[in-house]
């Protein structure tokens, strides 16, 4: 188990074998992303409560699900490289870290342009927003840590640890916002009640999801070759590979 | 005959048992009375956190119309968030000073197990800032107009919910030993982990003074004290290794 | 004083296998072997900068980012963990001296957290050890007060408390005679001597040539040659 671990965590293994993946990876993240944009935003159906604006769903939903998820990867890598001392998921749990909270974000503010029709207001301290802006904050800190160190190593092993404590406070996050959004509940604002999604919504939707979450993918992956370019120069096989044009 | 040889076995066990957890004891005793003696003649160590509590409480008044219904309302809130604060800049001190002479080190090696050295060092530091803080607390609610209930409750809150702070706070203090300028560093690493006992604790404080039930809050407070207790130390031994090395 | 423990414990053995230690993804050194057993002194050599305080770090099992293998006994150290960490004694870079707190205070407490010895006084007992590097007079002054060659005398006395009381059959120690006199550095390798001859070892760092009647090897970093001296 772990030498095949320590196998597929290689540096080398990796950047040759997502160096043939990226054109496809590329490619199919475009083009699925492009059909499930022009579908939402132009073809499907407008929701019979809040009209037009709801059309932003099929970009808040799949961004905040997935800066969610990309935490969750992370933490998972970070205590794979902390367990098995593997240098490749260090890598890959500080590009996570990156691209997880540009979808963050991307969630926020794509989460307060729909407040702004819907509650008429830009910004709410409701549960689901709240606990959006309590992830960008732990995303902050893991980043924090990151560019603090001058050792990379280093720096990836203090930010894993953060990860994971962060991974295990996400729950105990939802749980306190929520009881906390109860206890004081806003009497002024009233909340849109839930619109039900029709199967010619939800079809869009699923392409969007997994558009982003390709996009994701590729994104984590350049990310992790570029950190590979930075941390790996000084060995044989990277300065063999870009002088064979591998690049 | 075998009954005696067994007797003895185990007679021979429980001593060697007894014998090693009173070691374990003596050590610890002898690592928490060190922290606490230090900490007691640094005394700005212990004395500033306290010293930010009172200020912060008191620019609450200040800053606003200071009617007695008006601050009431903003009492939990105002005392939880102080006490958040002060319990996080007090953590600076918590190995720094270890750190840098190398007596951190030497800890580390000590044939003891080393997370419960540590947690011997969370608690003195607990001691010697959780504690005052939580009892500085309630003549600062008096202050702020806190009804009784809510005294009581926030009395409680505090005394669960500041060692979380301090356990939590440890693997921060740990991780940013090698920083220049940790402190604003560990700000921006512990404030997010620190929002779920605020919420909690703030809350419950909320929920006493309007005559809500909080024993669910208190009860989860208290899962995430042992939840702390059982599993900081094991993650501040790491992140200390992490910056001896 | 019991001189005749160590002659009766086992034989004991430490083994380094193949270690290679990387800093910010370069190489320190690569494919290091050692092999001592009791009575021998280790001389670790090298440039600043080879990776004398990391190999020591890694012996000590406080650096954990290398490759390769420790062995005490044929056992990895890091299975033996406190049986293994209760053998040594290692002296860094740093004196670890409390500047808060007096000499005797200092000292007390690192005996305090050693396992239980048989001195009953162990203020006299001190005392009597401070006396070796001339601190004698400073028992009751603050640390804070003290020069650096006096600190690194004061961690110095550590050496002295655990020869006394046979407490470790293993020092390390990273450069220990920065910072002394020639009077403490004759001090220091007799006692370094006298500790040898009772089964025990040492591994040492020194930019200083060491002179101690024992079989010494060297290691030479980084390219890791392991002689016999």
């Amino acid at each position: 188990m772990i030498t095949i671990l320590k196998k597929l965590g290689s540096p080398k293994w990796f950047y040759h074998f997502s160096h043939k993946l990226t054109p496809w990876i590329a490619f199919f993240s475009i083009t699925v992303l492009f059909t499930g944009m022009i579908w939402g935003l132009l073809f499907a159906p407008e929701d019979y409560l809040q009209g037009q604006s709801f059309r932003i769903f099929y970009v808040h939903v799949p961004t905040a699900f997935l800066a969610q998820s990309i935490y969750i990867a992370m933490a998972i890598f970070s205590f794979i490289s902390l367990v098995w001392r593997i240098k490749l998921t260090e890598m890959l749990s500080k590009s996570c870290a990156t691209i997880g909270i540009s979808y963050t974000f991307i969630a926020l503010v794509t989460g307060s342009l729909w407040g702004a029709p819907t509650w008429g207001t830009w910004w709410i301290w409701d549960a689901r927003l709240t606990s959006m802006l309590l992830l960008f904050f732990l995303y902050l800190g893991v980043i924090a840590l990151h560019s603090n160190f001058e050792n990379r190593q280093t720096a990836a092993k203090a930010a894993g640890i953060l990860a994971i404590i962060g991974v295990v406070n996400i729950p105990i996050i939802k749980l306190s916002v929520n009881w906390w959004n109860t206890l004081h509940q806003p009497a002024t604002l009233k909340f849109t009640q839930a619109s039900s999604i029709t199967v010619d919504m939800l079809i869009p939707f699923l392409i969007c999801f997994t558009g982003f979450s390709l996009f994701a993918a590729w994104m984590i992956i350049l990310k992790t070759q570029n950190e590979i370019l930075i941390r790996e120069s000084k060995t044989k096989w990277l300065k063999e590979a870009i002088k064979n044009h591998a690049i | 005959m075998l009954m005696r040889q067994l007797t003895r076995w185990i007679y021979l066990k429980v001593n060697l048992l007894v014998f090693k957890l009173t070691e374990l004891f003596r050590v610890c005793f002898h690592v928490l009375k060190r922290d606490l003696i230090l900490s007691f003649t640094q005394k700005f160590d212990w004395l500033n956190p306290l010293f930010f509590l009172v200020l912060f409480t008191s620019l609450i008044p200040l800053s606003m119309d200071p009617s007695p219904e008006n601050l009431s309302k903003v009492a939990p809130s105002s005392i939880w968030t102080a006490a958040l604060l002060s319990s996080l800049l007090s953590l600076e001190t918590l190995f720094k000073r270890d750190f840098e002479d190398g007596t951190l080190e030497q800890l580390y090696l000590i044939p003891y197990p080393t997370s419960l050295l540590i947690f011997m060092k969370i608690f003195a530091h607990w001691l010697s800032s959780g504690l005052p803080i939580t009892l500085l607390s309630i003549p600062l609610a008096l202050m702020l107009f806190m009804p009784a209930d809510g005294i009581i409750t926030l009395f409680y809150t505090l005394l669960i919910g500041t060692p979380i702070l301090s356990l939590i706070g440890a693997i921060g203090a740990a991780l940013a030993l090698n920083l220049q300028r940790g402190g604003l560093l560990l700000a921006l690493l512990l404030l997010p982990l620190y929002i779920p006992v605020l919420i909690l604790g703030a809350g419950s404080v909320y929920a006493a003074v309007s005559g809500l039930a909080i024993s669910g809050q208190l009860a989860l407070l208290a899962a995430m004290l042992i939840g702390c207790l059982l599993t900081t130390p094991l993650m501040t031994m790491a992140s200390i290794r992490i910056s001896l090395t | 004083m019991d001189h005749n423990r160590n002659s009766l414990s086992p034989i004991f053995s430490l083994t380094g296998n193949n270690l290679s230690f990387f800093r910010n993804d370069q190489v320190i050194f690569r494919n290091i072997s050692f092999d001592i057993s009791q009575e021998k002194l280790l001389f670790v050599t090298g440039q600043n900068g080879a990776g004398k305080t990391s190999l020591l770090k890694i012996i000590t099992g406080l650096q954990r980012d290398y490759t390769g293998s420790i062995l005490f006994n044929k056992q990895p150290i890091h299975s033996l963990q406190e049986a293994y960490r209760s053998i040594f004694l290692y002296l860094g870079h740093q004196t670890a001296i409390t500047k808060n707190q007096s000499v005797l205070e200092n000292l007390q407490f690192y005996m305090n957290l050693s396992p239980k010895n048989s001195i009953n006084a162990p203020k006299s007992f001190i005392k009597t050890q401070l006396q070796k590097l001339k601190l004698d007079h400073l028992g009751e002054i603050l640390c804070s007060q003290l020069s650096a060659g006096q600190l690194r005398r004061v961690a110095l006395t550590r050496l002295f408390i655990s020869n006394e009381i046979n407490q470790h059959r293993l020092w390390i120690l990273d450069e220990p005679f920065v910072s002394l006199d020639h009077k403490g550095f004759e001090t220091l390798q007799n006692l370094m001597e006298d500790f040898i001859k009772k089964g025990n070892s040492i591994i040492l760092t020194s930019h200083q040539h060491v002179n101690v009647d024992a079989p010494t090897y060297t290691l030479d970093l980084p390219e890791g040659e392991f002689t016999r001296v």
